[in-house]
């Protein structure tokens, strides 16, 4: 499905009727990197775009949707209000310090102005890191690029779109069968 | 004039699993039964008002926020805790208790009618003959003051209406039940259980027993293989209270329910010996209100039937109502966990599943039932299962991009887990206390906690991470993990034993009816009358004690002896 199906298909679950110039419009709001079309509570704009940036290298628009056609930045500023210590909100306001700072050093542009292969290079660097928290034994408090992920997954898969339209959704599947061959093309099935 | 019109046959304490069950019983042998219930009320499947929510249609997806963090630090550590389910648990903070520093117990709760029947693991499983002997054999406290064959019978009745789905294996230590047809096996149990049964002949697997139905009955409609039971079932397909036994008793027109009633102390009348009535408090108009009856059934939960207990000093009770014999509050038990290891299966990639099962498997007792073992006594079962991984394993692995995000929107890889549980020993020192230096959100004294497992405990625990892995890996499981953490008594959710069943009044506060031996017309039939822990879920055993000791009861007071 591509983004303008996505768009019509979420209008239709929300009840709303889109004309076609709309989706357009819809449609290159979501190219505009240096905006946000919501208020954020808890992150400054600029880090709310920051992150939806991150968010969208995780899981990027394809033939299905990517972490900012399904709100996925706006639901990670509520998470991270709502959801997380003093200290772990923190970590991840200086993370995404740390990610301007290295993003101006190493490209001289913002990350929110870098290209993907540059966000990727900058995002793999902080895999890395977080690879060596892991084998470190996870003694201190988890770091930004793993919450960041965590919160991108719980968000996408979670959303009505994906779950709807891109993942095997039955809210009442009514039997179980515990051990049955698969279709090659199987979908993850989900339910409430 | 009032005490005529707050007087009844009969006041049970409680509406959880065993408040329910006594209500049902009594109030079907004609008795006018009174239920305090010290929460609100929760009517079945109207106040389930998440059950039917959309992952998206919670604010946080399901996750607790600081705030629940903050209210239930406590309730909020447990499995079943989350965005859907924490209106089940109460808040900790009106409701505390205390803990030594160096050893934290973790007390579980759900103040409501319906109590933890609510938010039970539904894993129903019968004691055998061997754990009624168990004390008597071994030397260990008292013996029990009954033995399987008297409760052989009760464990059927429950059964039936209840309705456990579960395969009969014919083990003497894990007797057969009155069953539904079993759930079934995934690929990856078959598998596994295929090879335990192969390099052991002791040892064997089978499917959860639990009380979630598979055909529909007096009712209540079969499984729809949603997993969501803790946010309650529009169903009734797992067994509650709500979905069940207080529908069955209300059906009497006999059963008067009272939520929001905290039961203060048991009034004793020193002219009969008895109890004459029940001092509540009112919870939402501190309100003291007493009520009357000709026998009480304490149905409180384990710690707080003991607390109600300890609460009702009086000159002729000064250490605590029916404590005579001292016992009171001591050998509290729990069961031990967080031993378990898990396994990665490459070779089931083609399997899958329809539906999502509320219900594990389980591994019966092996140790000591008929050789000795050299490190410790009793034993431990295994509960766990097979599960595909979803999107959620992401997290797991390195990675991000397009080829990340498709791979998560298929079906991940299979794993299996298998969890022990041990018997815990009754210790005189494992024990509650009443403290009036904290008290809660009514001025009311609370209680101090102190419990710590020991030395069979920890050993056995050395053969559960041992079992638990060499099992796994015999059915080919890759990487298999062991976690072999501490663990914190409480967790279990399985307390028990503070008001035990003896044959002797100087060591026990219960006879073998569940009957208190200093006042003959309190029967106490929760989890405080547990004289050893078994390894087995305690809740089916909870149910099938309190039917006997309920009908005896009726018995009795026809009998005119009440």
């Amino acid at each position: 499905m591509d983004r303008r199906e996505a768009i019509k298909r979420t209008s239709r679950i929300m009840g709303i009727a889109i004309s076609s110039s709309v989706i357009t419009a819809i449609m290159e709001g979501c190219t505009i990197k240096n905006d946000i079309n919501w208020i954020p509570s808890f992150l400054t704009k600029d880090q709310a775009i920051l992150v939806g940036q991150v968010a969208e290298r995780i899981l990027p628009s394809t033939d299905t949707p990517g972490a900012l056609d399904v709100g996925v930045d706006a639901f990670i500023d509520v998470m991270l209000r709502d959801c997380y210590k003093k200290a772990q909100q923190e970590i991840f306001l200086s993370g995404v310090r740390e990610l301007e700072e290295i993003s101006q050093a190493s490209f001289e542009k913002s990350f929110a102005d870098c290209d993907h292969k540059h966000q990727d290079t900058l995002l793999k660097k902080l895999e890395n890191d977080s690879e060596t928290w892991k084998k470190d034994g996870k003694s201190s408090e988890r770091p930004f690029f793993l919450i960041v992920k965590e919160l991108t997954l719980l968000g996408y898969f979670t959303s009505e779109e994906i779950m709807k339209n891109h993942l095997e959704y039955n809210p009442i599947p009514g039997r179980f069968d515990g051990c049955i061959p698969m279709d090659k093309n199987q979908k993850l099935r989900v339910g409430n | 004039m009032i005490k005529k019109q707050n007087t009844y046959d009969a006041i049970v304490v409680g509406s959880g699993i065993t408040g329910g069950w006594a209500a049902k019983e009594l109030c079907e042998k004609g008795l006018k039964t009174l239920v305090l219930e010290r929460g609100r009320n929760v009517n079945h499947v109207i106040d389930y008002q998440t059950t039917n929510m959309a992952p998206w249609d919670f604010i946080h997806r399901g996750r607790e926020t600081q705030d629940d963090i903050e209210n239930q630090p406590i309730q909020s550590t447990t499995y079943a805790f989350n965005e859907g389910t924490k209106q089940f648990f109460v808040n900790d903070k009106e409701n505390p208790y205390s803990t030594p520093k160096d050893k934290p117990f973790r007390w579980i709760r759900g103040y409501q009618v319906g109590g933890r029947s609510l938010i039970w693991g539904r894993q129903s499983y019968r004691l055998g003959v061997i754990d009624f002997e168990a004390n008597a054999r071994e030397g260990i406290e008292i013996d029990w003051p009954i033995r399987y064959k008297d409760i052989a019978p009760w464990y059927d009745y429950v059964e039936s209406f209840a309705g456990i789905s579960g395969q009969a294996e014919g083990l003497p230590q894990l007797p057969d039940g009155v069953f539904q047809p079993p759930m079934e096996m995934y690929c990856v149990e078959k598998k596994v259980k295929d090879a335990i049964e192969k390099n052991w002949s002791d040892r064997m697997l089978t499917i959860g027993r639990t009380a979630n139905l598979t055909r529909p009955l007096h009712g209540r409609g079969a499984c729809q293989y949603r997993d969501l039971c803790n946010r309650g079932c529009p169903y009734g397909a797992y067994f509650s209270s709500n979905s069940s036994t207080l529908p069955a008793a209300n059906a009497t027109g006999n059963l008067t329910l009272r939520p929001n009633s905290i039961a203060v102390t048991l009034i004793f009348d020193e002219k009969t010996g008895k109890a004459s009535g029940i001092r509540i408090l009112d919870s939402e108009t501190s309100e003291t209100i007493e009520y009357f009856a000709k026998v009480i059934f304490l149905c409180a939960s384990t710690l707080g039937t003991t607390w109600l207990l300890l609460h009702s000093k009086s000159q002729y009770f000064p250490d605590g109502f029916g404590n005579s014999s001292g016992v009171l509050g001591h050998y509290l038990m729990d069961h031990h966990f967080q031993v378990y290891s898990i396994a990665e299966f490459d070779d089931l990639d083609d399997n899958y599943y329809y539906g999502s099962r509320p219900n594990g498997i389980y591994v019966p007792r092996f140790r000591n039932i008929k050789e000795k073992h050299p490190d410790f006594l009793r034993g431990y079962g295994m509960q766990g299962g097979g599960y595909r991984v979803g999107w959620g394993y992401g997290n797991d692995q390195t990675g991000f991009g397009a080829s990340f995000k498709n791979s998560l929107m298929s079906p991940g890889p299979w794993r299996m887990n298998l969890h022990a549980f041990g018997e815990c020993l009754p210790y005189y020192d494992n024990k509650v206390e009443l403290n009036p230096n904290v008290t809660d959100k009514w001025g009311l004294p609370t209680l101090t906690i102190i419990c710590e497992f020991k030395e069979n405990e920890y050993a056995m625990r050395k053969d559960m991470a041992q079992t638990t892995y060499e099992m796994l890996e015999s059915a080919g499981g890759k990487n298999v993990e062991t976690h072999y953490g501490p663990d914190i008594p409480g967790f279990g959710i399985h307390e028990m034993g503070t008001a035990r069943m003896g044959k002797d009044p100087k060591t026990s506060v219960l006879n073998k009816y569940n009957q208190m031996h200093d006042a003959v017309n309190v029967f106490v039939t929760d989890g405080s009358c547990m004289t050893s822990s078994a390894c087995q879920n305690p809740s089916l055993t909870y149910m099938a004690l309190t039917t006997r000791a309920a009908n005896y009861a009726v018995d009795q007071l026809k009998k005119g002896n009440l």
